[in-house]
């Protein structure tokens, strides 16, 4: 609560100087506005200021710009003339002092203050703690420094325009301000709460004289300050001062019930505004133009009323803005749509009551009802109690239903008889509206409605009983516990903590048509309070009275699974009678008693109904539903309850507000307003909230010294923490999110109806998503799609290639040419046929099983020559299958027959004397390179041969005397050229053994490495022709000869891939041409 | 077992594992797939034994394990021990790069050696050889061999130049007409080698069937 000792002085009316001002200038702001453009905005003080003349388009402050302020008319109290009774409360006595009894209100209030109905307020003042600096505008606080606080933008003035504006004059031209209004008040919407605050003191003439301000400069002013001149101007100071950007406030939560600024509407200078502040400006013109009247019916609503109330759509579109606009901060508020309104309490089952046939009704329903029609269970003649045969006092004229406000119908929800509450702390929180003169709930003619809040769960309604000896009174619906002392809350409405003092002015006519008269309170009313002498009732009582427990507060959300406590003597049936509300239906149906709440017995609600009612309630319900409903009923009879059922405690406190507000006392402020919280552990904390807690906590040294990783060993370092975000799950399947309680009530209500509801609806979705990623999917293989063309060439190839095989008649070409060979491939021949009889050749197997094919033929080829001529093979490899390859090779060469015949040997060739195949040489081209420079390398070669035995080639390194030829094969290019650059022995020639495909590359070398080359099937073929006649294979039968018939093989395969491949880039060709013309 | 009867094993199971090959014709199947793993399987596994047999232990014969050898000779037989251990070395991250003085080695001497017969083997010769074709009758292979080598490499090049009026650099004109016939160069020797990777592989091909057919024919014919 802001401290009516930081009131600025000017609002206590220091100046001496008796004000002065046109009367046909100035606005009257002592009057009652008479409309709202009549409302002056800023006080009336800010239009007033020299600065602000020729700003606004107010004609009554339009002036043509500061340096046509006549400043030398500033303050010239001799011209200045007006209704000094119009500044009165300039004037001390219009303001009481600091030390003055706060608790005594003031009586200088302005007549439209009374008119409108509202009471002063009874306000402790003295109790209300100092507002801190910061939470005041400073110009209000009379800070020194001026537009120095964060937010505040130095007035768009210059300090030197603002003419001769002196101390003295000051007061003058402040005191003509006009438009001031004690109503515009910045803090409470009470006007008649006085302030003790000191005027800024730059406003003051002594602060003026000692500390100097940026008004010091209208020192400067020349003359005296016209007041005329400043009308308006005083209205438009608080443009300057701020702030296109808005000072940093804290702003309330939605559920508070936010400050209303009565009646002070400031006339905004358009020019000033941006074009984005411009825009919102008009619009919320044009929306208060077509909703004129809508916004005069939410004015009458209290704030904590729309935000705890869950109304129906016609409620909801007139309470949707439902505060009072805001013009300086946001901009237009338009009715906010249905989807975003908080799940409506009143199910559907209710509302269609009416509709449904008694016939089918459950049968307790029917023996409870007499009333065929279940329309009247909506009828509010069920929670009416009976009249009083003789009432003390005259029943307030009962207020038609028309006028009762819209958005009082609209909530759908029938009120029980109510009773006046007790008078309530008018010192509740949040300006929790001090509801007297409630409306009589005595007569069954009346429409009895119940605030939709009252039945909402999360609101933690108390359980309702009912039971005479538990009825005590309601306090406030919003209660929260250590919020301070009594004189800490606060009654927007003035309605003020003595009876006495509850005019009928101070509550809204239509809630007071309401209130029936203190006498009528008796045990059959729909609710009861503690203190009975309370005339009217009070839904939202003195909120530091409610004992709010760590429990209570964690089992707000809980309230439908409280149980309500039945009459000690009264059925089941009777409760669920007694109860008109839906709470109460759903807390019946479940019957769970409530965990841990703990009650405050001062403040419990004590529901009596009747069995009247009860029956009423129930006509013409269905039958389903009454038997759901006494199913249910005996449910409480199977659960064990304790002897002594806790009273449950009135949860007043929403569950939001309950979950978010922390145990320890803290203060809030804001708008000048200081309130006070509990601290809550953290276990109230939302269940989300909380395990985020818990995800993000910090493990301990320990933890944070990992084990593996990066980091391992690493004494102090950050620990890792999990993802604090899970990745997103889909929303839930109904698309709405709902509390547990209200997932409880919807199962209630399911079961009532025998609504078969989704199993999984209220489950979490990432259960659902957990089941299915636990289950691995099954990869469905997406079969290949088929290629006919594929098949086509693998058929036309195995034809070409297998059927020279089996006839003669696919010998297509030519055989080749044995009589003349190339120079390169003549070379071989020539040098293989110049070898005697144990001269050794060098022969590199550099070929693999893959190359195999085609190399072996033409390495048996060579290697029958050069055992024929009576050479000695020393075969080695840097490739370990060739190697294995060579190996294999020699041994089917030293045991062929023909071979032998031509050497005239009855023996196979023996390893070791007659050949010599040595063992991988690992290394590639170093290896190959320290065959010629490294002595220990060759002599390991050579020592030891593949079977590991020694051999007897002593051979240091490789030259021109260890062997007379060297012959690589390889089948790539990368073997023929690292034996090119690295084994160069002069005098060594050397032969290359090729594939097909790299013959090309390998002629590149002929000539500079090696002396020729045979290549392909080709070479072997003609090679065998004319140097191992005697070796081909022969065949019994039919059957072509092989060698021949691999030709003609390998012949009509090329011709037949040659084929195919020109008439496959035709195709493409062609396909090519008609998709570009197309 | 006789060698024999391993003869006729080792011929079926060559025919089974070409049909198994072969399959991949239709598709990727779990048969192509089994029949590929064999292969490397096996591969890598005789290469494995052969390394080990064939020059480790060999090697330790010689050097280490020689007790006639000479000490230097046994103290360089550790080297290829202590090299082998950093090499090792290098799948531990902690000590990795002790294990980068054994990388060195082996990327030094094999550049060296590789950098030295490419110069001295390859392209000595070759520049000889061309320009020894130029006094000969075949000065018009050497000519074209000069002009395919040099556009060649100036197809793998970019040199442009932007002017003053323009957005984007543009490559000098006649750096465009050589780079055209290199391009022209590579496409041929290209086609060529593919050529003859064809003529290898059908003459692989056939020689295969045809050992295959000889040997369903002397277990089928007799």
């Amino acid at each position: 609560m802001s401290n009516f000792d930081d009131l600025p002085d000017w609002l206590k009316g220091d100046m001496d100087d008796e004000p002065s001002s046109t009367p046909d200038d100035q606005a009257n702001w002592t009057q009652p506005p008479s409309s709202a453009d009549d409302v002056p905005e800023h006080f009336g003080v800010t239009s007033a200021l020299p600065w602000r003349q020729g700003i606004s388009d107010d004609p009554k402050r339009q002036t043509a710009g500061l340096g046509d302020v006549d400043w030398e008319s500033l303050g010239n109290t001799e011209e200045a003339s007006g209704d000094a009774d119009d500044l009165a409360w300039l004037n001390e006595s219009a303001f009481p002092d600091a030390d003055a009894d706060q608790d005594q209100p003031t009586t200088d209030h302005p007549q439209w203050i009374d008119d409108a109905g509202f009471e002063e307020p009874d306000l402790d003042l003295a109790d209300l703690e100092a507002v801190s600096a910061e939470s005041m505008p400073d110009w209000l606080s009379g800070a020194e420094s001026f537009g120095d606080e964060a937010g505040f933008e130095e007035p768009d003035f210059d300090m030197d325009d603002l003419g001769a504006v002196n101390a003295e004059s000051m007061s003058d031209w402040f005191g003509d301000a006009e438009g001031f209004g004690e109503s515009d008040s910045l803090f409470f919407e009470d006007s008649d709460t006085t302030y003790d605050t000191p005027a800024p003191n730059w406003l003051d003439e002594d602060a003026l004289e000692e500390e100097p301000s940026p008004l010091r400069s209208l020192d400067e002013f020349e003359g005296e300050i016209d007041p005329e001149d400043l009308d308006g101007l005083l209205l438009d100071i608080e443009d300057d001062f701020a702030f296109d950007e808005e000072p940093e406030t804290i702003e309330p939560q939605s559920q508070e019930p936010k400050i209303r600024r009565l009646g002070a509407k400031k006339d905004v200078d358009e020019d000033e505004l941006t074009f984005e502040a411009w825009e919102r400006l008009q619009e919320q013109k044009e929306y208060e133009t077509d909703h004129a009247e809508e916004l005069a019916i939410q004015a009458e609503v209290p704030d904590w009323f729309r935000d705890n109330v869950e109304l129906g759509d016609a409620a909801g579109d007139e309470l949707a803005s439902i505060l009072i606009p805001d013009l300086e901060d946001a901009p237009p508020q338009t009715p906010a749509p249905q989807a975003e309104m908080k799940a409506d309490y009143v199910p559907e089952w209710f509302m269609g009551l009416e509709e449904q046939n008694l016939e089918d009704a459950p049968d307790w329903i029917k023996e409870a009802t007499t009333n065929t029609d279940l329309g009247s269970l909506t009828d509010i003649s069920a929670f009416v109690p009976p009249e009083p045969e003789q009432p003390s006092t005259p029943e307030p004229e009962l207020a038609e239903p028309d006028d009762v406000p819209d958005w009082f119908k609209g909530i759908g929800v029938d009120l029980p008889d109510m009773t006046t509450p007790t008078a309530v702390d008018s010192t509740a929180d949040f300006g929790l509206p001090n509801l007297t003169g409630l409306p009589d709930l005595t007569t069954s003619d009346q429409d009895v409605l119940v605030p939709d809040f009252m039945a909402s769960d999360d609101l933690g309604l108390p359980d309702l009983t009912a039971s005479e000896e538990e009825a005590e009174a309601v306090g406030d619906a919003f209660a929260f516990s250590d919020i301070g002392t009594e004189e800490q809350a606060f009654d927007f409405l003035g309605l003020g903590e003595d009876e006495d003092e509850l005019a009928t002015g101070d509550v809204p006519e239509w809630l007071r048509d309401y209130a029936p008269a203190q006498d009528q309170l008796t045990q059959d009313t729909a609710f009861q309070f503690e203190d009975e002498s309370a005339p009217e009732m009070d839904w939202l009582g003195d909120l530091s009275e409610v004992e709010f427990t760590d429990e209570s507060a964690a089992d707000f959300s809980d309230f439908a699974s409280e149980v309500p406590k039945p009459a000690a003597k009264q059925p089941d049936r009777d409760i669920l009678a007694g109860s008109g509300t839906l709470d109460e239906l759903l807390d019946f149906v479940e019957h769970t008693a409530p965990s841990g709440l703990v009650p405050a017995p001062s403040d419990r609600r004590v529901l009596a109904q009747q069995s009247q009612q009860l029956t009423d309630l129930f006509d013409g319900v269905d039958d389903d539903l009454l038997q759901a409903l006494e199913s249910a009923s005996e449910k409480p009879a199977s659960q064990p309850t304790s002897e002594a059922q806790p009273d449950l405690v009135l949860a007043e406190v929403p569950d939001l507000i309950a979950e978010l507000r922390p145990e320890e006392s803290v203060r809030l402020r804001a708008g000048g307003i200081e309130l006070e919280f509990a601290e809550q552990s953290e276990t109230h904390l939302a269940t989300e909230l909380r395990n985020l807690h818990k995800r993000t906590s910090v493990p301990s040294a320990s933890e944070s010294m990992p084990t593996s990783g990066p980091l391992s060993g690493v004494m102090g370092g950050l620990g890792i923490v999990g993802l604090t975000t899970t990745a997103g799950t889909p929303a839930s399947r109904t698309g709405l999110e709902v509390t547990p309680t209200q997932a409880t009530r919807i199962d209630a209500l399911a079961a009532i109806l025998e609504i078969d509801q989704p199993d999984d609806w209220q489950e979490d979705e990432g259960e659902a998503l957990a089941e299915v990623e636990a289950k691995p999917r099954r990869r469905r293989r997406q079969r290949a799609k088929r290629k006919p063309d594929r098949y086509v060439i693998v058929l036309l190839l195995l034809a070409a290639l297998i059927g020279p095989f089996l006839t003669d008649s696919l010998h297509v070409g030519e055989a080749p040419e044995t009589q003349e060979l190339g120079v390169d491939q003549q070379a071989v021949l020539t040098a293989v046929d110049t070898l005697e009889n144990q001269e050794r050749v060098l022969i590199a197997f550099e070929y693999g099983p893959t190359a195999a094919g085609e190399l072996n033929g033409l390495a048996e080829a060579v290697l029958r020559d050069v055992i024929r001529q009576g050479a000695v093979p020393v075969v080695l490899s840097t490739n370990p299958l060739g190697a294995l390859n060579a190996q294999n090779l020699i041994q089917e060469l030293a045991r062929d027959t023909a071979l032998l015949d031509s050497i005239e040997r009855d023996t196979p060739l023996e390893a070791g004397q007659d050949y010599y195949v040595l063992r991988y040489i690992s290394g590639g081209a170093a290896s190959i390179r320290g065959l010629t420079t490294s002595e220990i390398l060759t002599t390991l070669i050579f020592s030891t041969d593949s079977r590991g035995e020694k051999t007897d080639l002593d051979i240091g390194t490789v030259d021109a005397d260890d062997f007379e030829m060297v012959i690589i094969i390889g089948e790539t290019t990368e073997d023929v050229r690292n034996w090119a650059e690295q084994f160069d022995v002069v005098g060594l020639p050397m032969y290359a053994l090729v594939t097909a495909a790299i013959e090309p590359l390998t002629q590149a070398y002929v000539g500079a490495a090696y002396r020729g080359y045979l290549a392909g099937y080709r070479d072997t073929y003609r090679y065998n022709q004319l140097r191992n006649p005697k070796s081909a294979n022969e065949t019994d039968g039919d059957l072509p000869d092989p060698t021949l018939s691999q030709w003609y093989s390998m012949t009509l395969g090329v011709v037949m891939v040659a084929v195919i491949i020109t008439l496959g880039t035709l195709i493409n060709l062609l396909r090519g041409l008609r998709r570009r013309r197309a | 077992m006789t060698p024999e009867q391993l003869d006729v094993i080792m011929g079926w199971a060559g025919l089974v594992l070409t049909l198994m090959v072969f399959s991949y014709v239709i598709r990727d199947n779990f048969l192509y797939r089994i029949a590929v793993h064999v292969l490397i399987g096996a591969a890598a596994g005789y290469g494995a034994i052969a390394a080990i047999t064939n020059v480790i232990l060999p090697w330790f014969d010689v050097t280490i394990g020689n007790s006639d050898a000479a000490g230097p000779v046994r103290a360089m037989g550790l080297f290829p021990v202590i090299f082998g251990l950093f090499l090792v070395l290098k799948l531990l991250p902690r000590y990795a790069h002790i294990g980068n003085f054994a990388v060195l080695i082996l990327v030094g001497i094999g550049t060296g050696v590789a950098l030295v017969g490419a110069v001295i083997g390859t392209i000595i010769p070759l520049v000889g050889e061309t320009g020894r074709s130029m006094g000969s009758e075949e000065v018009g292979n050497g000519l074209l061999m000069v002009a395919g080598t040099i556009s060649t490499l100036i197809y793998f090049q970019y040199i442009s130049r932007q002017r003053f009026n323009e957005d984007s650099p543009r490559p000098v004109l006649v750096i465009r007409v050589l780079s055209t016939i290199g391009q022209g160069f590579i496409i041929v020797t290209l086609g060529a080698l593919y050529a003859g990777a064809i003529v290898t592989s059908l003459t692989i091909f056939n020689q295969l069937i045809a050992d295959q057919i000889q040997f369903l024919l002397e277990r089928i014919g007799g």
